[in-house]
């Protein structure tokens, strides 16, 4: 479920990066403190190994499929949430660069989605509040697959929202929704399974290991709370923004295709974009002034500009063949 | 479990190419990542019927692959990994947006299928300059860029050691994979009975590899932040480099250069 920078606008990208930099930057600051200067090797490797063990197949009993494990809760029951965490965007990172694994833009709505969930909301509110030292072997894989179900659900939710606020997917939130959590339930059940096999043959193995391999960060409930806060204010805000600017700018490309305007009883606060648009579009109004809406028919296209538009593009993706085939050409002759 | 395999050839692969000489992989990798940056930027800031104005910003892989000397067909291959999730996404535009946004005689173009290939378009330039950067520039010079763009060296560090114990580890697990196939008759994937065991021992394995890597980097002099190599600072072509890609881009964003180079063959603008 890693987003693509396709799907995502760009005032989603920037809040999503805003607030994992603000995340990554606190749990940096909580791991140094309470590093031991061992751990940091131990992270770049476990890194490592949830990648690799990411890809994996875990053939589900009874269907002749098979599954992959994420790694988000595996990460934090052996880190502690901040640790986890950063090690958890040190993967996406490397997904999203050299394996063209989920957007650059995007990176701040995965590591949210698919860090943020797992580490900071999950493992401290569900796994470290159910199980402790003494906990049983049924009790620990029970949370962990309960945990890692709800993991992955709070992650694809947070798909759902940001492709939709987004505003790029003409997808309805109910199917939206419907899709990606039946879908991400199934891959939870067995990310929880093959987390909680992994936590319990380790349990078995490594009784010493029954703490986190780095001391737990202290999580205050209200510090989580109040960043919540401050991130749906956050996400509110740009929105509440952006909400009102983005269907002016629809309107607008609608208007420039067609002809005609679509939505009615404009705000001032939209004039007033209008107005700056026209005074600042690099060519303003050069296609409206000619166009006469057709009545009764609907959509009237402008077939000038249309036209010249299509050329345009046509001519265009000729010029880059064009470029580079001469580049190409070019590069030959001072090769010999 | 040729996945894993096939992602390690991949790592060496684009590391065998970030290496090259060639003019695009000499200039600075502050530059580079700047660009790509922007360029991904301005790409996702294009309105979802942007068909026609986001097509020039093609220019900047064809460039950029040629310069560098990057085969296109493997760029291609590469590219495919993210497709399906976008694909099934932008699928939907198709059935949900019925308006039609042009009409060329019978046929009618709906706003569902500029908004799909809007955004394939977005996808190949937002993935292809992330990947033109990797295989342009190496991972030390990289990281540099990113401490001079003020990153934590702690995230560096720790972005560096992965990426590096990529390749050990993808190797591990594709060994010990193997043994497993060759032992467990025709199974496709692991069977349930030894996830934890088998993952479990990969893990302890990996922990114990962990704390030889610590003890190894003690005696080479580690204090706690890895050194990265100190590369000089932006050189005039650097930044002509930098100008020149942020002004193209800026102006494909501010002019829809198709429609006047077809409004000039066109003559529309009489």
């Amino acid at each position: 479920m890693h987003m693509a920078d396709a799907l995502i606008s760009p005032a989603i990208g920037g809040v999503f990066a805003a607030t994992t930099i603000g995340l990554a930057a606190y749990a940096a600051k909580k791991v140094q403190t309470q590093l031991d200067e061992k751990q940091l090797p131990l992270m770049g490797v476990l890194g490592a190994f949830v990648f690799a063990a990411q890809m994996i197949n875990f053939a589900i009993p009874g269907t002749g499929s098979s599954g992959h494990l994420g790694g988000g809760l595996l990460l934090s029951i052996l880190l502690g949430p901040a640790a986890g965490f950063l090690t958890m965007a040190a993967i996406l990172i490397i997904q999203a660069f050299f394996f063209a694994d989920g957007g650059i833009l995007a990176l701040g709505c995965n590591i949210f989605n698919l860090g943020f969930f797992p580490c900071f909301i999950v493992y401290p509110l569900i796994f470290r509040h159910w199980v402790n030292q003494n906990s049983s072997k049924t009790r620990i894989f029970l949370i962990s697959l309960i945990a890692a179900i709800l993991g992955l659900q709070l992650g694809s939710l947070g798909v759902v929202i940001q492709t939709k606020l987004s505003g790029i997917s003409e997808l309805p939130v109910g199917t939206f929704l419907i899709l990606m959590q039946s879908i991400h339930l199934a891959i939870g059940v067995v990310e929880g399974l093959v987390t909680a096999s992994i936590v319990s043959f380790l349990w078995q193995a490594r009784p010493e290991l029954n703490q986190p391999v780095m001391p737990l960060v202290n999580l205050s409930t209200k510090k989580l709370w109040l960043s919540f806060l401050v991130l749906a204010l956050l996400v509110g805000g740009v929105f509440s923004w952006f909400a009102s600017s983005q269907p002016d700018g629809l309107e607008w490309s609608m208007f420039r295709t067609s002809g005609q305007e679509e939505f009615t009883g404009k705000s001032t606060w939209h004039q007033k974009l209008g107005e700056f648009q026209e005074k600042f579009a690099a060519l303003p109004d050069y296609n409206l002034k000619n166009v006469q809406p057709v009545e009764g028919k609907y959509p009237s296209v402008d077939g000038g500009t249309s036209f010249a538009g299509v050329v345009g593009a046509g001519l265009t993706l000729l010029l880059a063949g064009l470029l580079g085939i001469v580049l190409k050409f070019f590069k030959k002759r001072t090769a010999y | 479990m040729s996945k894993l395999i096939e992602s390690g050839l991949e790592l060496r692969e684009l590391e065998r190419l970030a290496n090259k000489k060639t003019l695009i992989h000499q200039v600075n990798a502050t530059a580079k990542l700047v660009v790509t940056l922007i360029l991904i930027g301005i790409t996702v800031s294009f309105s979802k019927y942007a068909l026609i104005e986001i097509i020039p910003l093609l220019i900047y892989p064809v460039i950029i692959m040629n310069l560098a000397d990057l085969s296109t067909k493997h760029f291609f291959k590469k590219i495919l990994v993210g497709l399906p999730f976008v694909l099934l996404i932008a699928f939907f535009n198709l059935w949900y947006d019925q308006t039609a946004w042009l009409i060329f005689g019978k046929v009618s173009i709906t706003g569902g299928m500029v908004s799909f290939l809007v955004i394939l378009l977005k996808f190949i330039l937002t993935v292809s300059a992330g990947l033109l950067l990797i295989a342009t520039t190496p991972l030390t010079e990289l990281t540099t860029a990113l401490l001079r763009l003020k990153i934590p060296p702690f995230l560096i560090t720790q972005l560096s050691l992965t990426y590096r114990y990529l390749s050990v580890l993808l190797e591990e697990t594709a060994t010990l994979l193997q043994a497993y196939s060759l032992r467990s008759f025709k199974k496709t994937g692991v069977q349930y009975q030894v996830w934890g065991s088998l993952v479990g021992q990969l893990l302890l394995r990996t922990l114990a590899r962990a704390e030889r890597v610590h003890q190894a980097m003690l005696c080479r002099g580690f204090q706690g932040i890895a050194f990265t190599r100190n590369k000089s600072q932006l050189q005039l072509c650097d930044w002509y480099y930098l100008c020149a890609w942020v002004c193209f881009f800026v102006l494909v964003r501010l002019l829809n250069l198709p429609e006047i180079l077809g409004m000039i063959f066109t003559g529309g603008f009489r």
